[in-house]
């Protein structure tokens, strides 16, 4: 359980800024989600906190230390699940396991894959089938399982189940819901990016909305730490539906601030 | 079953076998002089085939260190240059002046600066094989799905275990492809590299009855190098077949 602190965090791709003065204080054991608009620099984020991109002002700190490159600290898991595809399910996991705990030989590394495969309820029969094998579903799981499989104090998820069916997904969401409240005690502290306000909801501890062009924090709800309502709290609540409302319109404001003029954007004025 | 899978590599096969009786011994058509039909090539085939299987014996004597090397030194420099941006920008300007140069015009430089014709002959179908191998390498590191690198990266994958479990197989189909075009030119300079220094080899045989105009003879040497290619490409096809199992088409 890590705490995460983003400082007044800025990003600019080739002088085009994409994230402006973003500031976040994330307690340790939360389930964060970072919602916006397509575009929105939620995902760049998110690999600013993976480390996969260096900042170009501000700071991230991981209990209370700045964050140098990626590792092992941080688990990743990607929107085209970031497997290797020449490596069989099992393999996928073994090689995490062998960066991660360095004791296991190879018989023990093959046989906590497995375990860890079955964890995520994928099928056996499946474990030796190269990623190209499997549905996109088989394979989200499996980088599930290899995201937990090191045991990070930190996970990163980006839009992992935006190219699934509607069933897979919700089974997926219980899954991860399932998989980050096992052990209270040592509960990883996620950031989740979606740009799906009910997947937000059912998932979140904490909400951040991001605002568009440069991407900055236009609103945060909190429900409280341990409280990730599930699936479930949909069923007639009068207060998360008028909470739905509220994010959709906040994320609708934002996007109609902009219109494409010539070809290139600019902020309208609010008024 | 297995006859039944190949049926249209059998079929053009008899195909070319047959219009090319009937183009000689059938309809007398091609100059009997130049193109022996099956009728003299099959008992030169018959009578050569003790010369050419000591022929191919030999020919791999030069053939397997030269491709062994090329496969070892491509695939490494290629690595090497193509991970590291700043030396691939100065050595590419040399690779692509050098790699233009035909082989065949450096057998007299080989000649004169190895000290045996084995190790010159073995230095032209090296360098015939190397270049097709680095660019291949090159162009597939080069190629890396950026994903799979940001995977390794956040796993802490790094060093050898990068190298031989997320680069090299990512690249590896590239990089295969390349070994197979080399492994077609290594045929084709070993005709080159058996002209000098040496009294046997499948490509020293066609080259010794060519001088001596014995057509059915060279055709009969033809035929058995063109079998042997086959052969070495086949169990080729199954290796990369293997290697490369993840990919859609394998």
């Amino acid at each position: 359980m890590l705490n995460v602190a983003v400082a007044n965090l800025s990003f600019a791709y080739d002088e085009t800024p994409i994230l402006a003065g973003v500031d976040m204080q994330v307690e340790a054991g939360s389930f964060v989600c970072l919602l916006g608009q397509s575009g929105c620099g939620k995902s760049t984020l998110l690999r600013l906190l993976a480390g996969l991109e260096k900042p170009s002002a501000g700071q991230i700190r991981v209990e209370g230390r700045p964050i140098a490159g990626p590792g092992l600290e941080r688990g990743v898991v990607f929107q085209d699940y970031g497997l290797f595809p020449w490596m069989s399910a099992s393999e996928n996991i073994a090689i995490a396991l062998k960066q991660k705990f360095k004791t296991l030989n190879a018989a023990e590394r093959r046989a906590l894959a497995r375990e860890r495969l079955a964890e995520v309820e994928l099928p056996s029969a499946s474990f030796d089938k190269f990623p190209g094998q499997l549905s996109g579903g088989m394979r989200q799981r499996c980088a599930i399982a290899r995201a937990f499989a090191i045991d990070p104090p930190i996970l990163l998820m980006d839009e992992p189940f935006a190219a699934l069916d509607a069933v897979t997904r919700a089974r997926l969401q219980e899954l991860v819901i399932a998989l980050w409240r096992k052990d209270a005690r040592r509960r990883k502290t996620v950031f989740f990016v979606t740009h799906d306000v009910d997947e937000a909801l059912t998932l979140a501890t904490d909400i951040y909305v991001l605002g568009q062009s440069p991407g900055r924090i236009v609103h945060r709800h909190s429900f409280g730490r341990d409280k990730v309502l599930g699936r479930d709290a949909f069923r007639g609540d009068p207060g998360l539906f008028a909470l739905r409302s509220q994010l959709i319109g906040i994320i609708n404001e934002e996007v109609s601030a902009f219109r494409i003029l010539d070809g290139g954007l600019a902020r309208e004025a609010a008024e | 079953m297995k006859i039944a899978k190949n049926l249209g590599v059998w079929l053009i096969g008899f195909g070319l076998v047959g219009g090319y009786w009937l183009l000689t011994d059938g309809l007398h058509v091609l100059d009997p002089f130049l193109f022996a039909g099956p009728s003299r090539i099959s008992p030169a085939f018959m009578k050569s085939l003790g010369k050419l299987g000591e022929g191919f014996v030999s020919s791999l004597a030069l053939l397997a260190p030269a491709y062994a090397l090329a496969v070892m030194l491509g695939i490494g420099f290629g690595v090497l240059i193509g991970l590291a941006a700043p030396l691939r920008r100065i050595v590419t300007p040399y690779i692509n002046a050098f790699s233009a140069v035909p082989v065949t015009l450096l057998t007299p430089f080989a000649i004169h600066i190895f000290s045996s014709f084995y190790t010159a002959s073995v230095f032209v179908i090296f360098l015939g094989a190397f270049w097709p191998i680095l660019g291949s390498t090159i162009a597939g590191v080069t190629t890396i799905d950026r994903r799979y690198l940001e995977s390794a990266a956040t796993l802490e994958i790094g060093g050898v275990e990068k190298m031989f479990r997320v680069v090299l197989p990512a690249a590896a189909p590239t990089i295969l492809a390349g070994c197979s075009i080399a492994l077609k030119f290594a045929f084709i300079l070993l005709t080159v590299a058996e002209m000098f220094g040496t009294t046997s080899g499948m490509g020293y045989f066609v080259q010794y009855y060519s001088d001596f105009a014995k057509f059915d003879f060279v055709i009969a040497g033809f035929l058995f190098m063109a079998a042997i290619l086959m052969a070495v490409m086949a169990l080729f096809e199954t290796f990369r077949r293997r290697m490369v199992a993840w990919t859609l088409n394998g």
